[in-house]
């Protein structure tokens, strides 16, 4: 089986998008995600998202190990795998995500992401999802293109 | 805060697309999408984003990105000029 690789750097939203928006380009798709250093954290959050969010995909297996970069930096590997047909299983907001990453502390982030969703008259994580996506779709849009010979 | 401005907030988050300019558009677009679909629901389940991903279409012509979403009642159609090299 084929699988494509996701290196996670700083953010863990974008991670996600990549892991779910390859993911959703197959029907048995496997994906290989990584990380080195301070972003596995970010790598970790993005894997506990998709899975939450999504039953479907499998942990198929997971490491830590260690790698010259320069320096010695610890690298977190995770495959994960698509089986079958992706439905959404819990509610996750991508919106409280979202304000976390945009540096909203900790201790604020519920009171903001109820501040927000009574503003808007609504939890819009469902249109954020969507719009990461669909960020992945333009992204792999682009790069095959780039990529294509010319004629 | 409003959508427009959660959309920006995301798209320079998750660091898409290296050209600056083309980011802008892209953003702009984006939150006019997010416009559209809140006026039509707001609290889109995450079910119902995976959906509506399969009834878009992304595609190049000649130098212009073609976006095309399906919603139900209409079909919202984009086009972004790239940079000619």
């Amino acid at each position: 089986m084929s699988s494509e690789e996701v290196v996670c750097e700083e953010s863990a939203l974008r991670c996600f998008a990549e892991i779910l928006g390859l993911l959703l380009r197959g029907d048995s798709a496997e994906v290989v995600a990584r990380a080195y250093g301070k972003n596995i954290s970010n790598l970790a959050e993005a894997v506990i998202l998709v899975t939450k969010l999504f039953e479907g995909i499998r942990i198929v297996n997971t490491s830590i190990s260690s790698a010259i970069k320069g320096k010695r930096v610890s690298v977190m590997t995770v495959r994960l795998r698509r089986e079958g047909e992706l439905k959404n299983k819990g509610r996750v907001s991508l919106l409280e995500h979202l304000l976390r990453e945009t540096g909203i502390p900790a201790d604020y982030l519920s009171k903001e992401t109820s501040s927000i969703a009574d503003e808007l008259g609504g939890d819009p994580s469902g249109i954020l999802l969507y719009l990461l996506l669909l960020l992945r779709l333009i992204e792999y849009e682009l790069r095959e293109v780039s990529q294509r010979p010319c004629e | 805060m409003s959508l427009e401005r959660l959309v920006k907030d995301l798209v320079n988050r998750v660091r898409s697309l290296d050209d600056k300019e083309l980011r802008r558009k892209v953003a702009d677009m984006l939150a006019d999408i997010a416009q559209e679909l809140a006026y039509r629901n707001l609290n889109m389940s995450y079910d119902e984003a995976l959906e509506l991903v399969s009834h878009t279409r992304v595609f190049l012509k000649e130098n212009t990105l073609i976006i095309e979403v399906s919603l139900r009642d209409t079909v919202l159609r984009y086009k972004i000029a790239l940079h000619k090299t």
